[in-house]
């Protein structure tokens, strides 16, 4: 049997059928997750950004324009949340409570997503990277995840950041440069 | 249970409330605010006289080009994925400006003081960038879009002012303009400290 697309399956749950959802949420919670928490490298924020993010699919579902793909639309959403708390945490960041931030064992546990383990096939590489992933700039941490990690185009990256494929193109040229840099020093 | 089993109860409980109010509902009483407010405005100095001498013939490119603003404002504020009804807001508005102070010329005296004006106008513009910003809530606010929303809401008052305000091209400029752009940058300002209802674009 022929599984339905996504946009099948939201076009359904726009018509009121719950069942369809929950398909979606299966289908696309994982790397929603593991996205979220490449970004704000937190465990509790990441949990938080995720409900927050099939909220507001469940809530804003009909501003999902019919013949978009719906996973760019769900990671759109996504981006967005985890900005707007990064925000708020840089603005409130002092005299606020210490959040349980991931640890390097958080990043070697076995993915409720993705991470670079695979590709690298050296869990202490992968680990070391994704360190020095979480100190680049917002921004390139966004593009880097979508592509190399997701397996993104940059045409599918750009619909989610709101920007350009050919600027998409420089900030992971950009990111990739300075990992490089990272983990050539951390070896040296 | 897992992160993933939790947030699915949560969501899961969500898709089974009562939808919520579509986005098109919104954008109809945005545009039932702005245009309607500014008919309204401009029906009540009509009847009471106010007017200054035939706006709607002498200032039709102005007053064209504030209903204009308050459409795509409107639609940029309210609207998914309007980037481009943002922008083109933000241009509408600007020419709308230049129009507002070179369709006048040297203008009449007024008794009252200028500063009046500025008062006027923020006055009318208030309530409508409040209502606004709560109109566009269920959307992610980004600056453009709370940007639109100021433009829209912004123009009700400048286009009362090319109704009533007979005053020259230098006062329109230093104290109807400002008002404006300031009515628009304090919406969008109050948009980066509200929290959006849903993070959806």
């Amino acid at each position: 049997m022929v599984e339905p697309t996504d946009e099948e399956l939201m076009l359904r749950f726009c018509a009121g059928d719950t069942s369809a959802f929950e398909a979606l949420y299966t289908r696309r919670a994982a790397g929603l997750h593991a996205y979220l928490r490449h970004l704000v490298r937190d465990e509790a924020q990441a949990e938080d950004l995720l409900q927050a993010t099939f909220l507001s699919v469940v809530r804003a579902k009909d501003r999902w324009r019919r013949g978009s793909k719906v996973s760019t639309w769900m990671f759109s959403i996504a981006t967005n949340a985890a900005r707007d708390v990064l925000r708020r945490d840089r603005r409130w960041a002092e005299g606020s409570e210490p959040r349980q931030r991931l640890t390097s064992e958080d990043d070697r546990r076995p993915a409720e997503g993705l991470s670079f383990e695979p590709a690298l096939r050296d869990p202490k590489l992968a680990a070391r990277l994704e360190t020095a992933l979480a100190q680049l700039p917002l921004a390139q941490r966004e593009a880097v995840v979508l592509h190399h990690v997701l397996e993104w185009s940059f045409e599918e990256m750009a619909e989610v950041l709101g920007t350009s494929p050919g600027n998409l193109r420089v900030r992971c040229h950009r990111a990739f440069a300075t990992l490089r840099e990272a983990l050539g020093e951390e070896r040296s | 249970m897992t992160t993933l089993e939790r947030v699915r109860a949560r969501a899961l409980e969500a898709a089974a409330e009562p939808p919520a109010r579509p986005w098109r509902v919104d954008l109809f009483l945005a545009w039932s605010l702005t245009i309607g407010f500014s008919l309204a405005v401009g029906l009540v100095t009509g009847v009471l006289g106010a007017w200054s001498s035939g706006p709607l013939l002498v200032h039709a490119s102005p007053v064209l080009l504030l209903l204009l603003a308050q459409l795509t404002g409107a639609y940029g504020a309210i609207a998914p994925a309007a980037r481009r009804a943002q922008l083109a807001s933000l241009v509408i508005a600007g020419a709308g400006m230049a129009a507002l102070v070179s369709s006048r010329g040297a203008g009449m005296e007024s008794a009252s003081p200028e500063w009046l004006c500025s008062l006027s106008h923020l006055g009318l513009v208030a309530g409508p960038c409040a209502a606004l910003l709560l109109l566009q809530r269920r959307a992610h606010l980004t600056v453009l879009r709370t940007l639109s929303a100021g433009v829209a809401a912004g123009s009700i008052g400048a286009l009362a002012g090319e109704l009533v305000c007979g005053r020259g091209s230098l006062h329109v400029a230093l104290f109807h303009l400002p008002v404006w752009i300031a009515a628009a940058a304090f919406t969008a300002l109050l948009g980066r400290v509200l929290r959006s209802a849903t993070y959806a674009p």
